[in-house]
């Protein structure tokens, strides 16, 4: 093989996996505060991916409507649940969350969307209408049943994985979209040639995965999670809501999957389905960290993506396969080094 | 004056089991009052309740308000603090940081309350950068206690401070005890140790089978034949050896 091709598989692997990075890691995140393992990541990736192409077009997309439709549910649910002990206190705090909040970015979208808006300003938008979709998603399907196993909660989350990737098909039809590159520019650096998105990508992960870690280890409501994490009672007892750590934790995944899907939506093409197959390359990698490490997590989706880099120019017919058949050797290893895996116990 | 804590015909079952069968305790500020009973008598069973653990049946009277149907973050946010039997400490965080989150409700005190507990648990400051899950048993018991103060609660109630510690440690841990009461932290105490718990408390009820058999004055309950016969036999014995 020649260096050159060698070079360039390794550059593609390394900037797919930093996409899979992120994703990992906020799977891991979800599952380590809440248990759930959140199959919806790869629709957040969708929603922000096509979300950014729909705005860099100069239309307001469905999800920005699909957040104040959610909101209001959520509102519903939140003053139901409460209905025993409100307080005024309680009310507006709902109500300013759930709907006020998503009004306001819908309008915020209707006002700004026009075609000549620049990257920054769309990708920004793109977020803002995203993130909140993933904290209301908490608060409906998975908040109400919080205590339940481990199972329960996975097939809550394939639900909302297939609602979403549904609604998808419906604010984005069934085309595939793509974005504008965030930045024109382009690096030669002997025979690799990096282009401002990659560049981009690059520079994204690292911000985030160095946001994260000064969020986990430095601000007071980081360490709530990681708290909620470790010890759910304990949590409890220092008066940490599970509720405010679920939410919190999903919330960033949307962060995480809604950033991830627009930086790649000007590399490839989204279509509304699209997003479930590279959240779950983020999934093998968050399960080769035994859904715990971060840092193993992020080792194996670069490693994830260079695997499929490499077997895509090889065998490309057998590219998936070859990349989810990387979990069965891990799987082995790890219940072979664990041997007896307690249930849950909450 | 109404009591702080007043815990009024409170049954608690596991299905069908009823591990608590009304039992009614009331606790004063600034006082220290101690549940003792032999092991699987329901005392565990009866703060974890109180604590908003465990669904209860009955009427649990706050500082003021009814709170039995609160959910546990809002009995900590009352003022009302549990230090269970496992602690259930962050153990892969560090001491200082698991001491941070107790203030999680009351972050504006934060400092305050990080010298108030240092100075209780000296200990603790030298360990503060230690992982919790690597501290010794008495000093997780410390950090457990410590990470409720944080918390500034009006009513400490402790889960077997006792249990698998060292005498010596235990000793400690029952003198902090009773300086938190010149601190005005009212403490309710569940304990096996009965001699211990009869030292420093104001109060006693004697726990079995899920009721209530005995209550009054440390003191009296201290020199009770029953008492004396069934728990503290056995516990001045322990002592000695």
């Amino acid at each position: 093989m020649d260096t050159t091709i060698l070079l360039f598989l390794l550059q593609d692997g390394i900037t797919n996996g930093a996409i899979y990075a992120l994703l990992g890691l906020g799977l891991v995140l979800v599952f380590a505060v809440t248990r759930i393992i959140l199959i919806p990541q790869g629709e957040f990736v969708t929603f922000g991916a096509l979300t950014y192409a729909a705005l860099a077009v100069g239309q307001v997309p469905g999800t920005a409507r699909l957040g104040v439709v959610l909101g209001l549910v959520a509102l519903a649910f939140d003053l139901f649940a409460a209905r025993n002990n409100l307080t005024a206190r309680a009310v507006a705090r709902s109500a300013a969350v759930y709907a006020v909040l998503p009004f306001a970015i819908l309008g915020i979208a209707n006002a700004v969307a026009s075609p000549q808006n620049p990257a920054a300003l769309n990708f920004l938008l793109s977020l803002i209408i995203v993130a909140p979709i993933g904290l209301y998603l908490y608060r409906i399907a998975f908040q109400p049943i919080a205590h339940a196993s481990v199972l329960v909660l996975l097939i809550a989350s394939v639900g909302v994985h297939l609602a979403l990737q549904g609604l998808g098909l419906v604010f984005f039809g069934p085309e595939g979209l793509r974005g504008p590159p965030i930045s024109e520019t382009a690096v030669t650096l002997g025979t690799l040639r990096f282009t401002g998105q990659s560049l981009g990508i690059y520079a994204t992960t690292l911000t985030l995965i160095v946001a994260l870690w000064l969020f986990f280890g430095r601000t007071l409501y980081g360490k709530a999670l990681r708290a909620t994490a470790v010890n759910r009672l304990g949590a409890r007892l220092v008066g940490i809501r599970t509720s405010l750590s679920g939410q919190l934790a999903v919330l960033l995944a949307a962060v995480i999957g809604a950033v991830s899907g627009i930086l790649i939506v000007p590399v490839t093409t989204i279509y509304y389905d699209t997003g479930f197959l590279i959240g779950l390359k983020g999934f093998v990698a968050a399960i080769i960290g035994g859904l715990i490490s971060y840092p193993l997590t992020a080792l194996a989706a670069v490693l994830v993506g260079i695997v499929e880099a490499f077997s895509s120019f090889y065998a490309s017919n057998y590219k998936e396969v070859i990349v989810f058949t990387l979990l069965l050797p891990v799987l082995v290893l790890r219940s072979l080094a664990a041997p007896a895996v307690e249930e849950e116990k909450d | 004056m109404s009591a702080l804590l007043d815990i009024r015909d409170v049954s608690v079952a596991y299905g069908k089991v009823e591990a608590v069968r009304s039992v009614s305790l009331t606790i004063n500020d600034g006082e220290i009052v101690t549940i003792i009973g032999a092991n699987g008598a329901g005392k565990t069973t009866l703060l974890n309740a109180a604590m908003g653990i465990l669904p209860l049946k009955g009427s649990v009277v706050f500082a003021g308000p009814e709170i039995a149907k609160l959910d546990i973050e809002d009995r900590v946010a009352a003022g009302l603090a549990l230090v269970p039997e496992h602690r259930e400490l962050f153990a892969s965080m560090t001491v200082e940081e698991n001491l941070q989150l107790g203030a999680f409700r009351a972050p504006k005190e934060t400092a305050a309350s990080f010298e108030r507990v240092y100075e209780l648990f000296p200990k603790l400051k030298e360990r503060q950068w230690q992982l919790a899950g690597t501290l010794s048993g008495g000093e997780q018991q410390m950090l457990a206690m410590g990470r409720a103060l944080m918390g500034r609660p009006r009513l400490l109630m402790l889960d077997e401070p006792s249990l698998g510690l060292a005498p010596r440690i235990v000793a400690d841990i029952f003198k902090i005890i009773g300086d938190l009461k010149a601190a005005g932290v009212a403490v309710l105490l569940v304990e096996q140790n009965a001699k211990a718990a009869l030292e420093i408390a104001d109060r006693a009820y004697v726990m079995e089978l899920g009721e209530f058999v005995l209550d009054g004055q440390a003191s009296a309950i201290a020199t009770d034949p029953r008492v004396v016969a069934s728990y503290l036999g056995f516990g001045a014995d322990a002592k000695t050896t």
